[in-house]
């Protein structure tokens, strides 16, 4: 969960997600031009888009994961937890580990605090290989995002959840942006929220 | 970094087959070639040192598209790659495990597999001291083949071709300074060599391979 220390408020005014007139390239073709945004503490950016309008290759290029691109980026990225739309989860270990893994890397203590918001702590000691896809997408948003990093960016992560699970998460983001984190998420579905701002990527076609 | 290799060690051990299946490799190649030359004991004894190098090169070689490609496929190499963890480091993990569950594991085996081979127990020990100076190179060009291997078009053919002359040297340095050492001949020299290869490659591969694994990323 994320954690603000009080005391860094200025940080905080100063932490925030841009890019102005982004171009990005796949397979020498372009993918969408001339996108620009400027995200502060405690909004969040849905983006919307068709099957291949860019929105996994967007946030590729935020991470830095692509160097396809022209333009400016800012993102603080040690500031920042990622989730691509694949899990990275290792199937023949448990939930705890696959949870307690990316913590550890940190060097940060392993919490489950967010295993219990999802309701899946009673799957510590289960097989990854063994859960339902949104089950698999819980664990993975859970190891992400306990790190207590202020800005999320997140790839589909409504994708396979149930009803009840989107809720949460919904819930998950508007709190995290009420203590003045910064989150941007890719959806091909109709939010079950109401961000504060939203991009359609169709039109920079 | 300790939670990487030891996450990973974990795996090969749970898998089973990350860490049976070079033993296995090594064993077989020790056992048929003599069987397959024939009862002559002072020949297996010249060419034991070359059996037990080639095995150790097989071994170590044996999973090489298997090394990156499954975090490539489950999206953990995303997230290592877009942690604060520089990827060199995850690819040095990567090199280490290798090692210890082929090159480490193999020059514990080597003097008990040269008695085999009629190989006097003194050069048994030479010939695991070669190979446990110079496996941790062979662990390093077998990371640069699995990194080179994940590209899409081609990649399996590059491995080879980049794999196979890299390994030649410490295939020649290695049997040579047990050849020597039985020689009565100086044979500290291709030790120095092998480890100062070793060395050398498990300082400068990580970030060959980790720019290979970028650009496969970036796909």
């Amino acid at each position: 969960m994320a954690n603000l220390d009080e005391t860094k408020t200025s940080e905080v005014e100063l932490l925030s997600v841009g890019v102005k007139n982004l171009t990005c390239y796949r397979n020498d073709a372009t993918v969408f031009s001339n996108v620009s945004f400027q995200l502060h503490p405690g909004e969040q950016l849905f983006i919307i888009g068709s099957n291949g309008s860019g929105k996994t290759t967007l946030l590729k290029t935020l991470m830095g994961l692509s160097s396809k691109f022209e333009g400016n980026i800012l993102v603080p990225l040690h500031e920042t937890a990622y989730l691509g739309h694949l899990n990275g989860l290792k199937s023949e270990f448990t939930v705890g580990d696959n949870h307690g893994f990316w913590l550890k890397l940190e060097n940060l203590p392993v919490s489950h605090n967010l295993l219990e918001y999802f309701e899946i702590d009673d799957l510590t000691g289960t097989p990854v290989r063994l859960l339902s896809e949104g089950q698999k997408k819980k664990v993975a948003l859970a190891g992400a995002l306990e790190s207590g990093k202020r800005i999320w960016i997140l790839d589909e992560p409504f994708n396979g959840l149930d009803r009840k699970g989107q809720v949460l998460l919904a819930e998950l983001i508007q709190g995290h942006c009420e203590k003045m984190g910064i989150v941007v998420v890719t959806s091909h579905l109709e939010p079950v929220f109401r961000p504060t701002r939203s991009l359609a990527l169709d039109e920079y076609r | 970094m300790l939670t990487l290799i030891a996450r990973d060690l974990r795996a090969n051990f749970r898998t089973g087959s990350g860490i049976w299946l070079p033993l296995t490799m090594f064993l077989t190649i020790v056992v048929l070639i003599p069987i397959g030359i024939g009862p002559d004991v002072d020949l297996h004894a010249t060419i034991a040192p070359a059996i037990l190098w080639i095995g150790v090169v097989f071994s170590v070689f044996l999973f090489l598209d298997r090394i990156f490609s499954p975090d490539l496929e489950d999206g953990f190499l995303d997230r290592i790659a877009a942690s604060d963890l520089p990827l060199e480091k995850y690819v040095w993990c990567k090199i280490i495990v290798l090692w210890i569950s082929s090159g480490l594991l193999l020059t514990i085996l080597t003097p008990f597999l040269g008695l085999f081979l009629n190989l006097p127990l003194p050069v048994g020990l030479m010939c695991s001291s070669s190979i446990l100076a110079g496996s941790p190179a062979l662990a390093a060009i077998g990371c640069l083949g699995g990194g080179i291997g994940t590209f899409n078009r081609h990649g399996n053919l590059l491995q080879t071709v980049i794999v196979l002359p890299l390994s030649i040297p410490i295939l020649i340095f290695g049997t040579k300074s047990v050849i020597a050492y039985s020689n009565g001949e100086p044979y500290l020299t291709w030790i120095l060599q092998l480890s100062g290869i070793s060395l050398a490659s498990i300082a400068i591969f990580p970030f060959l391979i980790s720019y290979a694994l970028k650009t496969v990323l970036e796909e």
